[in-house]
């Protein structure tokens, strides 16, 4: 597992698809993911890591209220496997007793991983297969 | 409180904003409340409605396996409040027998009542003030009118009053 940060949302102007970029925190060279993700998802993260408020609570932003609620926490978010260029993730929580994963798309992970201040892991495979180095990224 | 079902999901056609209708469940002359959402959450609505599954999770059914995974439990969810054109929504949450009052757009919680499969309720001031009366629209064309003939009624005025 290598822990990544959320680097920037761009549009591919290939598919007009928005896309997260994940980066590499540690090590040399610095890794980093492409994945693409669904507009709202893509204003959920967006939004929070541009400190922008918004009037009424975002989905993503309930969800925290609904983790926080139930007395659990959100431990890590893993993006662990690509199927059929599906990519898949799972959110880890935890209360005082259990801790629990569960499915999600990447893009929900990381959307609630932000607002929970969660570290965001990617496994060594994905990486390697679907990862590529800084100056390989043709997306500008 | 009324509570209401969701009688479908459409676009208006003057705002171009997916647009939820809500029609009171009880009563003679049902009325009829109309909310603009989100395109992922009318999406998100309709999906559950027509009972299709996507290959993943979408963001309001991991809302809903959250809840299940730790056993708390939705009991309703409630629009109530319209404040400078925005409506304001309710999820009620049980968890070891306590309940708690979660803020949400009513699409969150209209979004989550169809997978939880839970009452939904309209503060009686929020229907009172902002609902049609079904039987008001039908007076002009008495026996071909359903809920769909609202829409056609809506004008930029109305419209202008309804945002979320």
């Amino acid at each position: 597992m290598v822990e990544v940060k959320v680097d920037y949302i761009s549009t591919d102007k290939n598919t007009g698809t928005q896309v997260v970029i994940l980066e590499q925190i540690c090590g040399d060279p610095i890794h980093r993911l492409m994945i693409w993700i669904g507009e709202s998802e893509a204003a959920a993260i967006s939004t929070f890591l541009d400190k922008k408020s918004t009037p009424r609570p975002m989905t993503h932003d309930l969800l925290k209220n609904i983790v926080d609620t139930l007395s659990t926490t959100v431990n890590a978010v893993h993006i662990t496997k690509v199927e059929e260029s599906t990519f898949y993730a799972k959110m880890s929580l935890k209360t005082d007793t259990q801790e629990i994963s569960i499915d999600s798309r990447p893009s929900d992970a990381i959307a609630v991983a932000i607002r929970c201040n969660a570290p965001i892991y990617v496994d060594d495979d994905v990486l390697e297969n679907h990862g590529f180095l800084e100056k390989e990224n043709q997306d500008g | 409180m009324v509570e209401v079902n969701i009688e479908f999901v459409t676009i208006d056609r003057n705002s171009r904003t997916p647009l939820v209708v809500l029609k009171e469940k009880k009563g003679d002359s049902k009325r009829i409340l109309l909310i603009w959402i989100g395109e992922s959450e009318a999406w998100a609505i309709e999906n559950q409605l027509k009972k299709l599954s996507p290959p993943r999770p979408i963001t309001h059914d991991l809302l809903k396996n959250v809840i299940d995974t730790f056993s708390g439990k939705v009991n309703s969810v409630c629009i109530t409040a319209i404040e400078d054109s925005t409506f304001y929504a309710e999820v009620t949450l049980e968890l070891n027998g306590k309940t708690y009052e979660l803020d949400s757009r009513p699409s969150d919680a209209l979004a989550l009542a169809v997978r939880c499969e839970v009452p939904i309720y309209v503060e009686e001031k929020v229907i009172e003030e902002n609902g049609f009366l079904e039987a008001e629209v039908k007076k002009e064309k008495p026996t071909k009118r359903d809920a769909k003939d609202v829409l056609e009624n809506l004008d930029d005025d109305i419209a202008k009053h309804y945002t979320v």
